[in-house]
């Protein structure tokens, strides 16, 4: 389907206000605001259906029971870095990059309790999605090596599909620092992928 | 080691920021007469590429969940425990069905702990000093003392903390220079690869990101280094030890 500039630009325009309006929130909520607070509660919804999806899609290797554990803990790591919050993803974006990592951290460790269990009895072989969130895995991990700002310029390129002028005036930076940051961060990510054993190739 | 021509990297920059097509004379010519450029450049197209990837994958997910209404109780449970982390309680810890599971002392609780042990050991401390050496222990220098530039000075994390989410230093870097970051796990010996390392960072605070810090052992040393434009390197911290309050 053909999109028409001006719509790409409302777009654009749209997710900025997003981010600025998120970044507002959390500010409120930082400052005590009740009725801030139940937004954000209502922002924060999309959590526990993450970890689900994110669970069914790895096979499901956590129960109910962990699930639910998962969730509070994730919430509560949310709480505790919410002033580490700086709007340069939007707050759901913000909340699935917890949910996808802490998954993965949670199922690595029921996977290794499992192996080292006198009574283990799991396939060490991991499922075709295992091995894929594999391949997400390293890039995550480079990514958040990496740090700010270049992997959030990387994510905004890649992840939300942003244009230059775009991810500049979201990270307020001039186009061409965002062009540079972008260039020196997949470098370095291509050099860090390759000492974490996963190779650009696949 | 050679360096790679200058001019060719600003070639590559063009190429994958999209300033200059692959099709381009110039970039045809590069890749032509450059076999590092042809290599980098096969290698951060394919880069490029599993980062869509990984984008697309996660955009999926995304609207599967967002298609997901979820459980109404799953909607309560979160607003139970962002309201009792905003008034600054831990909520009991409920497994499925919503049957509360007691016992086990929660990490915040085992975080205050630790800390109130660690308060009291300092006290304790601060009290044998005193009675020892029989007047006050000496207040640290509070005045900086000033670096040059390409100096570089740790600040944090530093000792016993609650988690490391932020490094940090003082030091000014050469122009166009850069820090680096690199994280050991305690005692590793000269030589040992670390357990990360940062890219290149202009400022002097670096944010590794939790889902990294958390596979890291309790007890890490790190350093920074300043690099100046040549890639030269003038200066360095020593190793800082640093641990994690909560295990």
């Amino acid at each position: 389907m053909d999109r028409t500039m001006r719509e790409e630009a409302a777009e654009g325009h749209d997710r900025e206000l997003a981010h600025r309006r998120d970044l507002e929130l959390v500010a409120r909520v930082l400052r005590g605001d009740g009725a801030a607070l139940d937004r954000f509660i209502e922002q924060l919804r999309c959590a526990p259906r993450f970890l689900h999806v994110i669970n069914d899609r790895a096979g499901r290797p956590l129960s109910e029971t962990e699930l639910a554990d998962l969730t509070q803990d994730v919430l509560l790591l949310i709480w505790e870095k919410l002033s580490t919050f700086e709007g340069r993803a939007t707050l759901e974006t913000w909340t699935w990059r917890f949910c996808w990592l802490e998954s993965r951290n949670r199922v690595r460790r029921v996977r290794r309790n499992l192996r080292t269990a006198p009574s283990a009895s799991l396939d060490d072989v991991p499922a075709p999605e295992e091995r894929r969130s594999g391949v997400e895995d390293a890039v995550e991990i480079g990514l958040a090596e990496l740090g700010s700002p270049r992997s959030e310029v990387i994510r905004l390129k890649h992840f939300e599909g942003r244009t230059f002028p775009e991810i500049g005036e979201i990270l307020e930076i001039p186009v061409n620092t965002a062009k540079t940051h972008y260039y020196r961060g997949l470098e370095w990510l291509r050099q860090r992928l390759r000492t974490l054993g996963e190779g650009t190739d696949r | 080691m050679t360096r790679h021509d200058p001019a060719h990297e600003e070639r590559l920059r063009d190429l994958a920021v999209g300033d200059l097509a692959d099709d381009a004379p110039a970039a045809r010519e590069l890749l032509a007469s450059c076999a590092e450029c042809r290599e980098r450049w096969a290698e951060l197209r394919a880069l490029a590429a599993r980062l869509d990837e990984a984008g697309e994958f996660e955009r999926q997910v995304r609207a599967e969940a967002e298609r997901s209404a979820g459980p109404a109780a799953e909607a309560d449970r979160v607003a139970e425990i962002l309201r009792a982390a905003a008034a600054g309680v831990r909520p009991a810890t409920r497994g499925a069905g919503g049957v509360p599971r007691g016992g086990a002392a929660t990490p915040m609780r085992r975080r205050a702990a630790i800390a109130a042990i660690f308060l009291i050991a300092a006290a304790g401390a601060l009290f044998l000093l005193r009675a020892f050496t029989g007047h006050e222990a000496e207040p640290t220098d509070s005045i900086d003392p000033i670096l040059g530039v390409g100096e570089v000075e740790a600040i944090a994390p530093r000792g016993l903390v609650p988690d490391f989410a932020t490094f940090a230093w003082r030091g000014e870097r050469p122009p166009q220079g850069w820090f680096v970051v690199r994280v050991f796990r305690a005692g590793a010996p000269p030589g040992e690869r670390p357990l990360a390392e940062s890219g290149e960072i202009l400022e002097t605070s670096w944010t590794p990101g939790t889902g990294v810090t958390q596979l890291w052992p309790r007890e890490i040393e790190w350093e920074v280094r300043v690099f100046d434009a040549e890639g030269n390197s003038p200066d360095a911290t020593d190793r800082i030890a640093a641990a994690r309050s909560a295990p």
